[in-house]
């Protein structure tokens, strides 16, 4: 018996080796970008540009500085990236186009879940498939229509056609959601004297709430990452954060360390969001109040 | 065949939620004699099944010894060990036939395919499985599947077969009759067994012993009527026995030369027996439990035995037998019946109880007072 | 207190009838028991009382009136589901509470509180109202759940296997609660069940409910002391009664024999041939365990029998007894026999029950 123990520990040693190193070179290899970056941000342009890439350097807030403060070093460029004002677009139609899904979208999970009707899994469906059709195949009709519409680099343009990214996730999330809580807690509800909306607002949204704010993250974090549509469909008013870094290319020269320094503050906000959502995702709400 | 005997055995395991390590199975000694059937009875928890797979080696001992005929069989793996082992989920082999699933222990070991057919045979004989030999586990139903997960366990010819709940996913019914027929054959073959339920009254109609345990220890271990009439402790006398055994907390008095039980609760007195006398004399005799079984109170007046006037808090008629709760000056005690008896809910009615088939225990320790005969 | 009348209801799920054409009433204050083996379509007829079912077919009332218009938040009706279905992020005290905050009751706030505390004492919960259901056991999960049915002192009230997911010992504690509160409770209640135990000791009236159609109505001792036919025999009694297939042939004088297959045994009919109507030659005779009686004494119109099987089972002992090819199952108190004993077997002429072995009908005297 000793021996046959000691020899199934030497094979869980063994393996948990292999299995470590493993994770340690694909960890090192997914985070090289972000280290990088994080520290392109606080390198010096000289430092940025050596010849040998310097990983020891003295680190400095000029970067930084320049995005914030509009105030750009003359020699090195000639036109400018405002980054805060893309910043703030960012913010305003990521924020609003998932808040509108959500108001939108968790009825017609909802109904979509609960309710019979004709040709409910065609529209179910349908949602799903505007996350199919590759974007850029879209944007030209799209732009031509906006144009018409005069919704061509405004706030509310880009928040409608963010829907197609966000909308499609919150209904067939939160539809799944809603089908995995047990049908007898909303009988129990309707009988106990709540219309179809009571059961609604009072028992269903309740206990589905975690699934909100992971998938309410979700979206926030696709739609805060979309290049094309704040490209073609915006101007200099209305890009996102995405979008205007890449003004700080120009055909003179790359501003490598404001690039750098705006790509951090970038994806500070769904790196961050990221982390939050798998804590907070707590599966299991309903259990213990359902029998099984 | 042969005894099984466990001595002193150990098991922690280790308590995820606390960090700390809480016991299985503590210092359980216990002998399941050669040809004997004897249960492993008590709730979810109490270590019945981890005992059972330590003695088949699917689990490893603590500390402590386990002895199969005279072997001592701690370092042996499940395989040398001899043993035939039905568990509570069939586990059969799905792309088997039922026929193939019965010879597969056999076949493993190497036995000529005479003998085979000849095991073959006896089992399909007691278990009636013969028009299903040619199917797959996926097209029988539970109460067959159960059957071959019972044959194939018994066609090996081991010194002890190990049980593990093989009739707990059966509909009543089923499961009386195959109760039956594992008695019937246990009573044919004589061979050692050891069978692991939470169920009572299949622990006292199987068992020739049965091992009551609760929190990893033996609680008592006896012939059926042993544990029935006489239990060791409190948990035993609980456990065992629908509706359960009745109890009263209170005192031993003399009233006029009487040795009588005082109820703390209600001050009612019963009287008892006077071979009782030597315990009165006790210090625990102002701490004690008085247990009744509910067959033990019968209605009416009955000569020799006392009586008492209650009033009836519920009459259930059920068929086979009545339950009655019935309040006597304050304390519910709950009795056995017949049936179809005309008595309405809070009526008064008397009772007599048959106090020579009381039990006394240590209010503190939970454990019984013997009965001095 | 409310009545509720089912006439002609069936139902059906996609291609499955489920019930077939049942009727039946219950009246008011009566505890009324459905009883049958799941898949039955039990559940079925709650729901379709509280509306959370549509009736594919046929008419529910309550109270006279038609409810097939109206919707289930406006019914006053509470039910107890198998499930228990609380609400998980409630607490028991909300949980109770939440059924007297809906648009239809009037209550304030101190009267639901007053009403929850009262509530909850009845049902011994009352030192559990600040915890979530997770947090509490079986028991006192069902506790709840029937609290809050009972909340809203409706006229009616459906429960659905309310204890059958109880372990053995705390489900016969409840069975007995539940029949002591019933005794206060001034509601209608239809319950649904698998256990016969239940539907015998709470029941007014029992409904024996197999694949959709109804075998008998009863109180609990016409169900059990005179079921209709061999379903509702069968379904009653633990161990099931004992059925021994038989044929019938012509004795001395005016009586017939009844003789049973293998030829091993025979006695004569209770009372005479032109006594009986709906006679058939093949039967199936009845007699429940505990009315068998054996000694070892051979009678000389007994039947005789070998032990098979001998079970301890605390009061009672199960003895097996092979007749011919049929097993009998006999509970006695007496303990003494062994394993291949003969012994005599007689049945009471008064326990004897008789079938029809095609149709499963009991036939009756006239």
């Amino acid at each position: 018996m000793k021996g046959h123990f000691m020899h199934a520990f030497d094979i869980q040693l063994k393996r948990n080796a292999w299995i470590t190193l493993g994770l340690i070179a694909y960890t090192v290899f997914a985070l090289f970008p972000i280290v990088w970056i994080v520290m392109m941000s606080f390198k010096g342009h000289l430092d940025i540009v050596s010849p040998t890439p310097k990983i020891l350097f003295k680190p400095t807030l000029e970067n930084y500085r320049a995005i914030f403060t509009n105030v750009s070093n003359p020699l090195y460029e000639t036109s400018r990236a405002d980054f805060l004002l893309y910043f703030k677009n960012s913010c305003i139609v990521t924020v609003s186009a998932v808040m509108l899904s959500l108001l939108v979208g968790i009825p017609a999970a909802y109904a979509l879940a609960r309710f019979r009707f004709r040709g409910k899994e065609d529209i179910a469906f349908t949602f799903l498939s505007f996350r199919f059709a590759p974007e850029i195949a879209v944007i030209i009709p799209i732009y031509i229509l906006y144009q018409k519409l005069h919704l061509y680099n405004t706030h509310a343009g880009l928040i409608l056609v963010y829907q197609l990214i966000t909308l499609p996730l919150v209904v067939w999330i939160i539809r799944g959601y809603f089908e995995d809580l047990s049908l007898e807690i909303e009988q129990a509800a309707r009988l106990d004297g709540y219309t179809w909306w009571g059961v609604f607002t009072k028992v269903a949204i309740p206990l589905v709430k975690p699934g909100l704010a992971s998938t309410g993250i979700l979206a926030f974090i696709f739609a805060w990452n979309n290049f094309i549509f704040g490209l073609i469909l915006g101007a200099k008013e209305t890009f996102p954060t995405t979008v205007g870094t890449l003004g700080f290319i120009s055909y003179e020269s790359v501003l490598w360390g404001q690039m750098a320094a705006a790509t951090v503050i970038t994806i500070l906000p769904p790196l961050l969001l990221s982390v939050f959502i798998q804590r907070y995702l707590v599966r299991g709400l309903t259990m213990g109040a359902v029998r099984g | 065949m042969a005894s099984v005997s466990l001595l002193n055995v150990f098991k922690t395991y280790s308590d995820k939620k606390g960090g700390r390590e809480a016991y299985a199975v503590r210092d359980l000694s216990l002998r399941c004699e050669d040809g004997e059937f004897l249960v492993l009875l008590g709730p979810s928890g109490c270590g019945k099944t981890s005992t059972l797979r330590m003695i088949a080696g699917l689990e490893a001992i603590g500390s402590g010894s386990i002895h199969i005929g005279e072997q001592c069989v701690n370092a042996l793996p499940p395989k040398a060990r001899n043993i035939g082992m039905a568990f509570e989920n069939y586990a059969l082999y799905p792309p088997l036939s039922v026929r193939e699933n019965l010879v597969f222990p056999l076949k493993a070991k190497g036995f000529p395919a005479a003998e085979i057919e000849k095991r073959l045979k006896a089992v399909v004989d007691i278990l009636d499985i013969g028009d299903i030999l040619d199917r797959r586990p996926g097209e029988l139903s539970g109460g067959q599947q159960q059957r071959i997960s019972l044959g194939r366990c018994l066609i090996r010819d081991a010194d002890v077969y190990l049980l593990d709940e093989p009739l707990s996913h059966l509909d009543s019914e089923l499961r009386l009759r195959t109760r039956g027929e594992l008695k019937r054959i246990h009573h044919l073959y004589r061979r050692s067994m050891i069978y692991v339920t939470h169920d009572q009254i299949e622990a006292m109609s199987l068992a020739d012993r049965i091992a009551v345990m609760n929190d990893g220890t033996l609680q008592q271990i006896g012939t059926p009527r042993d544990v029935f009439e006489n239990p060791a402790n409190l948990f035993v006398a609980d456990f065992i026995g629908e509706p359960p055994m009745n109890f009263l907390e209170g005192k031993m008095t003399t009233d006029d030369g009487t040795l009588c039980f005082m109820a703390d609760r209600s001050g009612i007195r019963i009287p008892l027996p006077v071979r009782w006398k030597s315990v009165s004399n006790r210090a625990s005799a102002n701490g004690l439990v008085l247990g009744i079984r509910p067959h033990r109170i019968v209605l009416g007046e009955r000569p020799d035995l006392p009586r008492f006037q209650g009033r009836v808090s519920v009459y259930e008629s059920l068929g086979e037998a009545g339950i009655l709760e019935v309040d006597l000056a304050g304390i519910p005690m709950v009795a056995l019946t017949e049936p179809d008896l005309p008595i309405q809910d809070g009526e008064r009615l008397v009772v007599s109880l048959d106090v020579s088939a009381i039990v006394l225990f240590d209010k503190g320790s939970g454990q019984s007072i013997p009965n001095p005969r | 207190m409310l009545t509720v009348e089912i006439k002609n209801v069936h139902k059906q799920y996609g291609n499955v009838h489920a019930l077939r054409g049942i009727s039946f009433e219950c009246r008011k204050n009566e505890f009324l028991a459905i009883l049958g083996p799941s898949g039955a379509g039990k559940t079925s007829i709650l729901k379709m009382i509280a509306g959370l079912e549509s009736i594919t077919e046929g008419e529910i009332s309550v109270d006279g009136q038609s409810i097939r218009s109206v919707p289930s938040e406006a019914r006053n009706v509470a039910m107890v589901f198998e499930t228990y279905a609380l609400y998980p992020h409630l607490s028991v005290f909300e949980n109770l509470a939440f059924p007297l905050k809906s648009k239809t009751s009037r209550l304030s706030r101190e009267a639901i509180d007053q009403r929850v505390r009262e509530t909850a004492e009845t049902l011994q919960i009352g030192h559990l109202l600040d915890r979530k259901p997770a947090e509490l056991s079986g028991g006192q999960k069902q506790r709840v759940s029937l609290g809050r049915a009972l909340v809203r002192k409706t006229g009616l009230l459906l429960m659905d296997e309310p204890i059958s997911h109880l372990d053995a010992k705390l489900r016969h504690r409840m069975r007995r609660e539940l029949k002591k509160h019933h005794r206060t409770l001034d509601a209608t209640v239809v319950y649904v069940t698998h256990d016969y135990l239940e539907a015998l000791a709470l029941a007014d009236r029992i409904v024996v409910l197999n694949q959709g159609k109804i075998h008998q109505i009863g109180t609990p001792r016409e169900v059990y002391h005179d079921p209709a036919d061999l379903f509702v025999a069968s379904l009653l009694g633990h161990p099931r009664i004992n059925l021994i297939p038989a044929g019938v042939k012509k004795g001395s004088g005016d009586g017939l024999r009844i003789v049973l297959e293998g030829g091993s045994a025979e006695w004569p009919v209770p009372g005479a041939h032109d006594k009986w109507t709906d006679w058939c030659a093949d039967i199936t005779v009845g007699i429940r365990p505990q009315h068998i009686r054996l000694s070892r004494r051979n009678a000389e119109s007994g039947i005789t029998g070998e032990v098979y099987v001998v079970e301890n089972l605390g009061v009672n002992h199960l003895i097996e007894v092979k007749v011919g090819t049929v097993v009998l199952n006999v509970l006695s108190r007496d303990s003494e026999y062994t394993i291949g004993q003969n012994v005599s077997v007689q049945f009471p002429e008064d326990r004897v029950m008789l079938f029809d072995r095609i149709s499963g009908k009991k036939l009756r005297s006239a």
